[in-house]
């Protein structure tokens, strides 16, 4: 014997394995996933046990257990399965929010009422039997549970609340509307809409008197929407004999199923019954085998019986349905009420009476948003594609049996315990694959051992450094052992030299006149060769009394062997015709400090008795009271010290420059820039100022041919290297192209 | 022996020495550059002293007036702290001094150079393409020459460039023109200052033969 489990929502018998009913798509097993099968055993109630499922269970509150009490008691004659199934519902489940109410314990004093119990799915009674659904305001007004007032009040025969009443009528209203069935639209109350839906809830309370095979009759004021729902949905059992007319064939169905039927389900919206009613999506489907045949055996359809005569659609053509459903007011608990939509794949479409949707001839027509929701047949035909592009059925939760509730976002419902699988390519562009290859071959570089080529021999190198060495010496030896004259003096002066000149001359007699020494002792024999010529000039002419004051640590000494060797001729004494003012310590802060106040930078030397105004320069106390500045410098850093230090201090004091060869192009700018009086720029520069001394004292006239020589042999062995290596180059590249 | 001989024979001994360098390293060659450096490392030290140490801060530490002992206080112990220096453990104690000296000449220098290089060469700089510094031919030559030298230089040292569809990193092609003409000016600008060194070398050089001719007495 296999056991079932009693809906406890419409108490229709459901296979074990179904989590959900298949009629009203209650939910049959709890939502905790560790719900133990075991641990709460749907046990079949013996078919002699006088208790109830409501006895059964004893979390169920009393108008509850009662209902499902007469409901049991009522259809006891009726169904007769070998065993009456009933579910015992086990312990609450952890996180179900309805486990108070199963908790309850309460005497049987409330009985559920009537409408609640047809709300639930247990309003059908058969008739003759009693109970609430004989006369439900007077069960319900002697039970004294509440009752809605649309219920309590007699309604008139056509208004909305007459509506739901009516369809609580005894089955002496189905016996009435059967009449009207077979007796055509002669009658006033066959232009009422309503009147077949009452005929539905008649049927599905007093179904059993009428054999489910009983011919439909010909409705002829079936309403536009019903009509055109027979095209739409395409279950309909084809066109009826007499084709003026036809009944829906879900509606035959229903009655058909009704008739069949011990236990009757209510169907306040006029949904397919729950017999053809599609199973829960996603729940295996259970074997219609294993169901009763009283389940299982109604949901064949029905042959329609050839007389039944034809809906006259053209005399409801102008009765507005849709404005009777709109006026009507809904309660509450009306509203409240799911309404179990049926997933396309809950009906299969062997349980549907099948029929060409082409052969009918009624065309679809724009239903109200609530009818249409109604259609279970509509739903039928929309198959799962529609349905998926509605929403997804909640199948879990609280949300559960609401469709389209969340959106279907593909990432929320694809399934979370297999990741999707992702391939992971790398798109790489020329771009990224150059930079590749290019650090690659860096990297390739870096590691790649280097040959070490063998070195050449230091032999031949040496001996070219000794023979251009000898050559340049005795060559330069030769120049000036000889005291020619080969190289003349240019016949130009360069303007920076002129302008040195210029300066010193311009230098009043006896005037003071500060000398710089900042070059190195390396630097000797140039600096006082190319100074001398300037400042013996300036000596011989204006016979200035001179402040000697080096940055460098050798300066002073430098200056004492300038004086004493390049203007040797003029007689200068130190510390009556000049004074060494010594080291300038600090640098650039020096040379700053003494532009500022020369004596103060320098007092400090006066406690030795070495002091500033000994007598020599009497009357000099700033920077811009000596007559020139004459700086010897070797080096741009220095000469630009004192250019850039001295510039506001000294005023109109003039700037001469007697720099090397190598620092001489450096400082032109200034005095392209006018911040520098004039520069006299290694011998070349010195030449101007020798010539026009007279050729005194005769330092550039003595390296001027050993100088000259120097350079073009310097010139040509720059050439000669070149014109070497350039054929290396060449013969070395000519066996490889070869 | 006179001095004067003495003197001379030394640094024509000392000359040869150095001079020894041109058939390789020797002795000689190091014993010159050493005895070089010695006398120039205690040549400056004693000029530290009597130049700068004693007239300047010892002996008015000890003359000097009570005011200007005071003044040199501060200068004494930026002294003390940069003598700390020497020691590995407390040179953090000649940071303070070193700042000093390393701010202000920072200073200074930055300074000068704006005010006494930078606006003065950029003036000069406008100032050769001036109206009436481009009348003459050579005028006009001399100040497109400037003109394109200083723009080409600085494009040389421009480095922003861009990324080539083969995967190279160029300048633009205006800018890499300009740019080779600016590497054509900064070559004859280090081939000019390679031949003042020469010129320098050599000048110094014929210095020293002429002292070894007059010294030998072939002058």
């Amino acid at each position: 014997m296999e056991d079932f489990v009693a809906c406890p929502n419409c108490g229709e018998l459901n296979s074990p394995e179904l989590p959900y009913c298949q009629y009203c798509q209650w939910r049959l097993k709890p939502l905790d996933d560790s719900w133990d099968p075991d641990r709460t055993p749907v046990k079949p109630i013996p078919e002699d046990s006088d208790s109830s499922a409501s006895g059964q269970e004893p979390l169920l509150p009393d108008w509850l257990r009662d209902a499902g009490t007469s409901i049991s008691r009522d259809s006891a004659p009726t169904i007769k399965p070998p065993v009456q199934p009933a579910t015992e519902v086990g312990p609450p489940a952890s996180d179900d929010l309805l486990a108070g109410l199963m908790h309850e314990q309460e005497p049987e004093q409330e009985r559920v009422p009537d409408w609640v119990a047809r709300i639930i799915g247990l309003d059908e009674s058969p008739p003759g039997v009693g109970g609430p659904n004989v006369d439900a305001r007077d069960s319900t007004a002697e039970q004294g549970a509440y009752v809605p007032p649309f219920i309590e009040s007699p309604a008139s025969p056509t208004g909305t609340d007459d509506l739901f009443w009516e369809a609580d009528a005894p089955t002496a209203d189905v016996d009435r509307l059967d009449r009207r069935l077979q007796g055509g639209t002669s009658s006033t109350e066959d232009s009422e809409v309503h009147e077949w839906l009452r005929k539905l809830d008649a049927t599905a309370s007093g179904a059993e008197e009428r054999p489910s095979q009983r011919p439909i009759p010909a409705i002829t004021d079936v309403p536009t929407w019903v009509t055109q729902m027979r095209g739409v949905t395409g279950d309909l059992a084809g066109p009826l004999p007499g084709g003026e007319a036809e009944l829906p064939a879900w509606l035959q169905d229903s009655a058909a199923l009704e008739a069949g039927e011990t236990r009757a389900r209510s169907t306040p919206s006029g949904e397919i019954p729950a017999e053809t009613a599609p199973e829960p999506p996603l729940i295996s489907t259970p074997d219609l085998g294993s169901k009763p045949p009283e389940v299982a055996s109604p949901a064949a359809p029905q042959p329609t019986p050839p007389s039944v005569p034809a809906f006259s659609t053209e005399s409801l053509d102008a009765f507005d349905v849709d404005a009777v459903f709109e006026s009507m007011h809904m309660p509450d608990w009306l509203a409240d009420v799911p309404q179990p939509e049926q997933p396309p794949e809950q009906a299969p479409p062997s349980e549907v009476p099948s029929e060409p949707a082409e052969e009918s001839p009624m065309v679809p027509v724009d239903l109200p948003s609530w009818v249409e929701a109604m259609r279970p047949a509509a739903r039928e035909k929309s198959g799962p594609a529609e349905n998926r592009e509605e929403g997804r059925l909640e199948q879990v939760g609280p949300l559960l049996g609401l469709q389209g509730v969340l959106p279907a976002v593909p990432a929320v419902t694809r399934p979370l315990n297999k990741p999707r699988p992702h391939a992971m390519r790398l798109e790489a562009t020329e771009q990224h694959d150059t930079h590749a290859r290019l650090l690659e071959e860096m990297l390739a570089a870096e590691t790649r051992p280097l040959a070490i080529t063998a070195g050449r021999a230091l032999g031949p190198q040496r001996v070219l450094r000794w023979a251009l060495g000898a050559i340049l010496g005795l060559t330069l030896s030769a120049a000036l052992v000889g005291k020619g004259t080969i190289f003349p003096f240019p016949s130009t002066v360069p303007i920076e030299s002129m302008a040195a000149v210029r300066g010193v001359e311009g230098v009043p007699p006896d005037a003071h006149v500060l000398l710089v020494f900042d070059y190195e002792p390396a630097t000797v024999g140039e600096m006082e060769a190319t100074a001398a010529s300037l400042i013996d000039h300036l000596l011989l002419l204006k016979h200035p009394r001179l402040a000697l004051i080096s940055t460098s640590p050798t300066g002073s000494l430098l200056a004492e062997g300038f004086m004493s060797t390049a203007v040797a001729a003029r007689g200068y004494v130190a510390g009556t015709q000049y004074v060494n003012l010594g080291y300038l310590a600090g640098g650039l802060t020096g040379v700053r400090s003494f532009a500022g106040d020369p004596t103060q930078s320098l007092s400090a030397a006066s406690v030795l008795g070495r002091a500033w105004d000994a007598g020599v320069l009497p009357g000099t106390e700033r920077l811009s009271d000596f007559a020139a500045i004459i700086v010897l410098t070797d080096s741009l850093e220095s000469g630009r010290v004192w250019i850039e230090q001295t510039a506001a201090p000294r005023g109109s004091t003039p700037l001469i420059l007697v720099a090397s060869s190598q620092a001489g192009p450096m400082l032109l700018p200034y005095f392209e820039s006018g911040q520098v009086t004039g520069i006299v720029a290694g011998l070349n520069g010195a030449a101007g100022p020798e010539i026009m001394n007279s050729g005194l004292p005769g330092y550039v006239r003595r390296y001027w041919d050993g100088y000259n020589i120097g350079l073009y042999m310097g010139f040509l062995a720059i050439l000669t290297a070149g014109a070497w290596r350039a054929w290396r180059l060449y013969s070395e590249r000519r066996p490889e192209e070869i | 022996m006179s001095l004067e001989i003495i003197s001379g024979a030394a640094a024509f001994l000392l000359t040869l020495m150095i001079l020894s360098y041109l058939v390789g390293d020797n002795p000689a060659f190091r014993v010159a550059v050493h005895l070089f450096v010695g006398v120039a490392a205690g040549y400056v030290a004693a000029v530290a002293l009597w130049q700068v140490l004693l007239p300047k801060l010892i002996l008015p530490l000890v003359v000097g007036t009570a005011a200007t002992r005071a003044m040199l206080a501060i200068p004494l112990l930026l002294c003390g702290m940069i003598l700390m220096k020497a020691w590995p453990s407390l040179t953090r104690l000649g940071a303070p001094a070193m700042g000093l000296l390393v701010g202000v000449g920072s200073a200074l220098a930055i300074g000068g150079a704006i005010q006494g290089t930078l606006f003065p060469q950029i003036a000069a700089t406008i100032d050769l393409a001036a109206p009436a510094r481009i009348q003459t031919f050579e005028g006009l030559l001399n100040g497109a020459i400037v003109l394109v030298g200083v723009i080409a230089s600085a494009a040389y040292f421009q480095f922003s460039a861009r990324l080539q569809p083969d995967g190279s990193v160029r300048r633009i092609r205006p800018l890499e023109i300009l740019a080779g003409v600016g590497g054509v000016f900064l070559a004859i600008t280090l081939g000019v200052l390679f031949a003042g060194v020469y010129s320098a070398a050599l000048t110094a050089f014929i210095e020293r033969l002429l002292f070894i001719i007059n010294f030998v007495g072939l002058g």
